[in-house]
C-alpha cells in the first residue's frame, strides 16, 4: 500500500499504481438508463468523464456503485435503473486486484428480481459479492454528513464497520430489532414495562459492542480526515472530529441509562439513550460544523472524511478501493482543487471522477483519461496532459 | 371451470418448504396412486384438529385431556422447561436429558409482529407454578432478540412467585472453533461462563 504524507515536496511524486489497488479494468454495459451500449477499457488510475449536466456523467459512476454495492446512490428502484424503453439493462465488470481477478455481472429486470453472476456463477451469499470490490462514493448528496443531523455521520461510521468487520452486521441487525420492539412497546396503550425492560439487557449487550466498535474506527478515521482537512486549508483552520456517544461506558453503563429513562421513554414513546443517538461531531474553529463552518470548508470536511473512509478501508482489507466522485470540482476552489487531487494520487487507487470543468480537474502526468459523455455516449478523448494508453 | 387439481396444488403450496412445482408433484402423485391412500389421507387431514388438541396443562399436542408427558408418573414434578413451540419440545425431548415437565408459550414477545406480552399468556403458567409448587422453571426459548426478550420477561414475572428462573445456556457450538465465532456468540459464552 501506498504511504501518504502531506508535505509539498512528496506530492510531486510520479503517481503509483499502488499494486494492492483494486480496479475495474473492463466494463460492459447495456439498457442502462440513458447510457448508450458501453464497452470501456478504464485507466487503472484516473479515470475523468466531462460533459453538460443531464448527459449520463453520474449514471456511470451509478454502474460502477451497483456493481460493487448492489444498489444504488441515489436510492432509485431497479425499475428506473432501466432504459426508459427497454425491458431488462446489463451491467458487467471486471475487477482486477489481489487476491485474484473476478468478474461481477448484473441484469436487471423491470418488473422481476435481478440476476447476479460472480465470476459467472450465482453468487452463494450476498456477503461474498459485497466485498469483491468495495467503493468509496462521493456525490453532492453527501454534503448532508457535514450540513444534516447526526443520522447521515453514523451511518456513515456504520457502512464502514460493516465493510471492515463481517461480525458487526449481526451486531447492528440484533440492536435495531431491539430497539424497535421496545419501541413499539413504548407506543402501545398501556405499555407492560416489564416487557419494555426486557429489551433493556439485549440493548445493552450489542450497544456496547457498537459503541466500541465506531470509537475504535473513528479513533482510525479522525486524524486522517483532519491531515487532509489541514493539507487542503493549511493550520489557520483547526478542526476537531471526535465520536461523541449519547452514552459514555459499557454494557453496565448502557444498561443503567436504559433503566434510568423509562419513566421519559413512556412518556416520549421512544427510547431516548443508547448509540442510536451517537454522533460523530464535527467542529472548525470549535463551533459545530453544522451550523458555524462556510460552504467550502463544510465541503472540505466531507472530503475530507471520504479520504479518510479510503485510506482506513485500504488500511483495513489491505487493497485500496476505487474512489468514485460524482461532480467533485464544483466542491472546491482552484487552489483546494489542485491540493485535492495531488492526494488523491498520493494514495495510488483507481479513481472515476464526472465534473463540467474538465479544466478543474489538475490531475497531470501518467495514468489519466479523459472521456467525453454526450447524450449517453462515452467517448475517448485525448487530452494535453493525458498520454494515450 | 372446475379444476380440482389446481384447487389441490394452491392448497399444498400453503405449506412451508413447498413450492408451486412439489405441490404439483404431489397432487399427480396422489391422483395417479390408489384412491384408498387419497381417502385415508383426506380423513388425517380432515381430523387432526378435532383429534389433537393442547394439552390442558401444558399446551402441548394431545389426543386427550392431557399430554403423556404431563401423565407419566415417572417425570420430575418439580421442574419445567418452558418453550416457544412443540416442535422446540420435541427436540429437547429427543436429547433424553430433561427429565422434568413442559410449558408451551405458542408464541413469543414480538412487538414488531404485534405480539404483545399479553398474548403468552403468562398469568396461566404463573398459577400452574403455584398450583404445583414448582421449584424451577428453565427457559428454552430460541437465542434471537424475540426469544431473549422473552425469557427476560419470563424472569420478571414469575420470579416474584417464588420460583428459581434459570436459561438455558449458550455459546459455541459442539466442535466449533473460537476464532470463527462471532462477537455475540462469544459475548454469551463468556457471560455465561461456569467454574471448573
Amino acid at each position: 500500500m501506498t504511504e501518504t504524507r502531506h508535505g509539498d515536496d512528496d506530492a510531486t511524486a510520479a503517481p503509483a499504481e499502488s499494486p494492492g489497488a483494486l480496479r475495474f479494468e473492463q466494463l460492459f454495459v447495456r439498457g442502462f438508463r440513458n447510457l448508450e451500449p458501453l464497452d470501456l477499457s478504464p485507466s487503472p488510475r484516473f479515470n475523468v468523464f466531462s460533459g453538460d449536466n443531464g448527459q449520463g456523467k453520474s449514471n456511470l459512476l451509478e454502474v460502477l456503485a451497483y456493481l460493487s454495492t448492489l444498489r444504488s446512490f441515489r436510492a432509485a428502484p431497479a425499475d428506473e435503473l432501466v432504459r426508459r424503453d427497454g425491458q431488462d439493462a446489463v451491467l458487467a465488470g471486471k475487477v482486477e486486484g489481489p487476491p485474484a481477478p473476478h468478474t461481477l455481472k448484473v441484469r436487471l429486470h423491470r418488473g422481476r428480481a435481478r440476476e447476479l453472476a460472480l465470476d459467472d456463477k450465482r453468487p452463494r451469499t450476498l456477503a461474498g459479492w459485497l466485498a469483491v470490490c468495495p467503493v468509496v462514493v462521493f456525490h453532492p448528496g453527501e454534503l448532508a454528513l457535514a450540513q444534516g443531523g447526526p443520522e447521515t455521520r453514523r451511518k456513515l461510521l456504520d457502512g464502514i464497520l460493516e465493510e471492515i468487520d463481517p461480525s458487526m452486521g449481526p451486531v447492528m441487525l440484533e440492536y435495531g430489532k431491539a430497539l424497535r420492539s421496545r419501541n413499539r412497546l413504548l407506543r402501545s396503550e398501556r405499555p407492560d414495562l416489564r416487557a419494555v425492560a426486557a429489551f433493556d439487557p439485549i440493548l445493552a449487550r450489542s450497544g456496547a459492542l457498537l459503541v466500541a466498535a465506531r470509537r475504535a474506527l473513528v479513533d482510525e478515521l479522525a486524524p486522517r480526515a483532519q491531515a487532509t482537512f489541514e493539507w487542503l486549508f493549511g493550520d489557520s483552520i483547526p478542526v476537531d472530529i471526535r465520536y461523541a456517544p449519547r452514552i459514555e461506558g459499557g454494557q453496565d453503563a448502557l444498561l443503567e441509562a436504559l433503566a434510568r429513562s423509562l419513566d421519559k421513554d413512556r412518556a416520549r414513546g421512544f427510547t431516548a439513550e443508547g448509540p442510536h443517538a451517537d454522533d460523530l461531531a464535527l467542529q472548525v474553529h470549535e463551533r459545530g460544523a453544522r451550523h458555524h463552518a462556510s460552504q467550502g470548508q463544510q465541503r472540505s470536511l466531507v472530503l475530507a472524511l471520504k479520504l479518510a473512509e479510503l485510506e482506513v478501508l485500504a488500511r483495513r482489507i489491505g487493497r485500496v478501493p476505487p474512489f468514485l466522485l460524482d461532480d467533485v470540482s464544483s466542491e472546491l476552489d482552484r487552489t483546494r482543487a489542485g491540493r485535492f487531487f495531488r492526494r488523491l494520487s498520493d494514495l495510488g487507487g483507481q479513481v472515476f471522477l464526472t465534473t463540467t470543468m474538465p479544466e478543474l480537474v489538475l490531475l497531470e502526468g501518467e495514468g489519466r483519461a479523459d472521456f467525453r459523455v454526450e447524450e449517453g455516449r462515452v467517448s475517448r478523448v485525448k487530452t494535453g496532459s493525458s498520454r494515450d494508453m | 371451470m372446475e379444476d380440482p387439481i389446481a384447487e389441490l396444488v394452491q392448497l399444498l403450496t400453503r405449506l412451508p418448504g413447498i413450492g408451486e412445482r412439489s405441490a404439483t408433484r404431489l397432487a399427480h402423485h396422489v391422483l395417479a396412486g390408489d384412491p384408498r391412500y387419497a381417502l385415508a389421507l383426506g380423513d388425517a387431514v380432515a381430523q387432526l384438529h378435532t383429534r389433537v388438541q393442547r394439552c390442558e396443562r401444558c399446551g402441548n399436542w394431545a389426543t386427550d385431556s392431557f399430554c403423556r408427558i404431563c401423565l407419566d408418573p415417572r417425570r420430575d414434578p418439580f421442574v419445567l422447561c418452558v418453550v416457544a413451540r412443540v416442535p422446540d419440545l420435541a427436540a429437547i425431548e429427543k436429547s433424553g436429558i430433561f427429565r422434568g415437565r413442559y410449558h408451551v408459550l405458542h408464541g413469543l414477545l414480538a412487538p414488531l409482529d404485534g405480539v404483545g406480552p399479553e398474548a403468552l399468556d403468562v398469568g396461566r403458567l404463573s398459577a400452574r407454578i403455584r398450583a404445583e409448587a414448582i421449584r424451577e422453571a428453565v427457559v428454552a426459548t430460541p437465542l434471537s432478540v424475540e426469544g431473549e426478550a422473552t425469557a427476560l420477561y419470563l424472569a420478571q414475572v414469575l420470579k416474584p412467585a417464588g420460583v428459581k428462573v434459570s436459561r438455558i445456556a449458550s455459546g459455541l457450538p459442539h466442535g466449533g472453533e473460537l476464532e470463527f465465532a462471532d462477537q455475540i456468540t462469544l459475548g454469551r459464552a463468556l457471560d455465561g461462563r461456569r467454574e471448573l
